[in-house]
């Protein structure tokens, strides 16, 4: 009976070792989730064609025409026309926009001058800008892409001499 | 037995719907400057009176006499306005161009130049006669103005010169005063 017992000890023994080795483990489970926000980008990038932007590649970018007039030379990437009383210049400068986190199946684009033009005119494409925002593309489908515009600067003959400047400001909206 | 315990950690957080998004709106700004400067233009137009030109409107013209004689018929809008012992001349008005832009200048100076040295035959541009030595003022006070001011171009020449071509080119310079 002694022995019988002693073996009964010693199996338990053996079984609660056995036990005491299966529970050194752990588990945990972390669920983790985040917020999926939607935001759209505008960014100005330089044309081939067109005058090379100061900024390229940043939603603020800048359009230098240099010294124009209406019978000499202009510079590089522009275009000049001229009719009995005023001369115009363009260029041709790239937008590109970027969205994501929204299913938009296009953007539009407006423009407005920062400030009044006076007697210059500023377009963008055939839309004279003022200060007030103008509707540039209602509908441009053209994400992740540069889609060209072209920027046009109207001088009245009788305008003086001297320097111009103004800033286009562009708002997009994805539809 | 000890049981080993399993720990859940949740971390929830509302997934926002495209409702809950503010309006995708974005904005970017191109800045646009220039400066502007004073020009002048200088073109040659067909005065109605005269020789119909060549390339009237541009800066290039030409103006051909035709056939002309001492004594014969001369073509239209070409005038023999003095034949003598020695010599006859033709004319024929022309208009030259001067446009100004962005510029307070009130008048400008034309001058003319012959390309090519001509010992023979005497070349004039409103009454001024020019060589190809040095540029002549034609004037000094030219008017500003897309019609452009008449001036006659004559050329008088010599009975002693034979018959056949007569040629040359003018070159004119307008200065904003």
């Amino acid at each position: 009976m002694t022995k019988r017992i002693a073996n009964s000890v010693w199996l338990m023994a053996l079984l609660l070792a056995a036990s005491a080795a299966m529970a050194q483990s752990a588990t945990g489970v972390v669920n983790a989730t985040l917020i999926n926000r939607s935001g759209i980008e505008i960014t100005f990038d330089t044309n081939a064609s067109g005058v090379v932007l100061g900024g390229s590649g940043s939603p603020a970018a800048t359009l230098a025409f240099g010294n124009i007039s209406a019978f000499q030379a202009v510079g590089a990437g522009i275009t000049r026309t001229t009719t009995a009383t005023t001369f115009t210049v363009s260029s041709p400068f790239n937008v590109f926009v970027t969205v994501g986190g929204v299913n938009s199946p296009s953007y539009r684009l407006q423009a407005a001058l920062q400030a009044a033009p006076g007697v210059y005119t500023y377009k963008v494409d055939a839309i004279t800008l003022t200060t007030a925002n103008q509707t540039i593309v209602a509908a441009d489908t053209h994400y992740d892409l540069d889609v060209q515009h072209t920027l046009f600067l109207t001088v009245p003959f009788t305008a003086p001499a001297g320097a111009v400047s103004n800033t286009v400001n562009f708002t997009v909206t994805a539809n | 037995m000890k049981k080993a315990t399993v720990v859940v950690i949740a971390v929830a957080v509302a997934i926002m719907t495209p409702a809950l998004c503010s309006a995708q709106t974005a904005s970017g700004t191109l800045a646009v400057t220039a400066n502007v400067q004073g020009s002048i233009s200088l073109t040659f137009v067909s005065n109605a009176g005269g020789v119909a030109l060549g390339g009237s409107g541009t800066n290039t013209a030409t103006l051909a006499f035709g056939n002309v004689s001492a004594y014969g018929a001369l073509p239209a809008g070409v005038t023999r306005p003095s034949v003598t012992a020695n010599n006859f001349t033709i004319q024929t008005p022309f208009n030259v161009s001067v446009v100004k832009s962005n510029s307070s200048s009130a008048n400008f100076t034309l001058t003319a130049q012959l390309q090519s040295a001509d010992a023979t035959n005497t070349w004039q541009v409103g009454g001024i006669t020019i060589t190809n030595s040095s540029a002549t003022n034609v004037t000094t006070t030219g008017a500003y103005g897309a019609a452009g001011t008449a001036f006659n171009m004559a050329l008088t020449i010599p009975f002693a010169e034979a018959s056949g071509l007569i040629s040359n080119t003018i070159n004119f310079a307008a200065t904003a005063n």
